[in-house]
């Protein structure tokens, strides 16, 4: 027995991207196909991929200044007061506990960054139809789609220490705009991973196949 | 998520070890247990079994 790569695409076919279930597409142009056992609506690629992506990644790129230069939460100890940035309060943590330190720094500075570094690198080989490294390419895709949710560690931080200290004069911890800033930056970022489709890495320059009613456009 | 939840509060009670002294709760540990369970039967889940209950139309 041996495997040939055969795309649903390719034969008509697309699966829901809700429960999955394989539907064969009939030739019907413009209809809104649902899904016969969940009722979603049936894409062969996921909407508007590219263009979602790009809207997402640049909003988060624009976002992540504000989110690392104002403070994220200031803190009142006994009569003075402090306020700490991303960067600050990392540093802050190296004194006490450096490991820690040294993850939340991964997770707040670097998986961001790089998430938008890949994503704007993923969208600008799809777009100029590169066939190279593919399966590199793809993996590199699941890594950034699994490590984005890392980054709500300082957001966690600051709603738990917000919530935990309020002792009025003597010690109180505010939340400031910086971490609803950076709060958009992660959630922008898992939403422009998201709306990437990776299958795009693998249609594009293959074949400029099958023409799709609700897919993707240039 | 809940892992990112739990590191979120180590490193909230380190930053808190200046200001109070904190002793971890045995909730604390069954909290991170938790976290292992769910992520085991989430893994162990098939949401396509779970589908093939539902009737397809037409």
């Amino acid at each position: 027995v041996s495997a040939a790569a055969v795309t649903a695409r390719s034969l008509s076919m697309a699966t829901c991207h809700d429960c999955g279930l394989l539907v064969r597409l009939v030739p019907a142009a413009h209809a809104r196909v649902a899904c016969p056992r969940c009722r979603a609506a049936i894409h062969s690629r996921k909407q508007d991929s590219l263009r979602r992506s790009w809207a997402l990644v640049l909003a988060a790129a624009v976002l992540y200044v504000p989110a690392n230069v104002f403070p994220i939460m200031t803190t009142t100890y006994l009569g003075s007061s402090e306020s700490d940035t991303i960067l600050s309060g990392i540093l802050y943590l190296f004194k006490y506990d450096w490991p820690l330190a040294v993850l939340v720094f991964v997770a707040s500075v670097l998986v961001p960054v790089v998430k938008l570094f890949v994503l704007a690198y993923l969208l600008l080989s799809v777009q100029s139809g590169s066939r190279k490294r593919r399966v590199d390419r793809t993996k590199l895709y699941r890594i950034t789609e699994t490590i984005g949710r890392w980054s709500m560690v300082d957001i966690y931080v600051v709603t738990i220490l917000v919530a935990l200290v309020r002792l009025g004069e003597l010690a109180s911890i505010r939340a400031e705009p910086g971490a609803i800033f950076f709060g958009a930056v992660v959630v922008l970022t898992i939403f422009a991973a998201e709306s990437f489709d990776p299958r795009l890495i693998w249609d594009r320059a293959a074949e400029r196949g099958p023409q799709e009613p609700d897919g993707e456009s240039q | 998520m809940m892992e990112v939840f739990l590191i979120g509060i180590l490193v909230a009670l380190v930053k808190l070890g200046e200001m109070a002294e904190i002793v971890p709760g045995l909730a604390i540990y069954s909290f991170a247990v938790l976290i292992l369970v769910l992520a085991g039967a989430m893994a162990s889940l098939d949401p396509r079994a779970v589908w093939r209950l539902v009737p397809v139309a037409g």
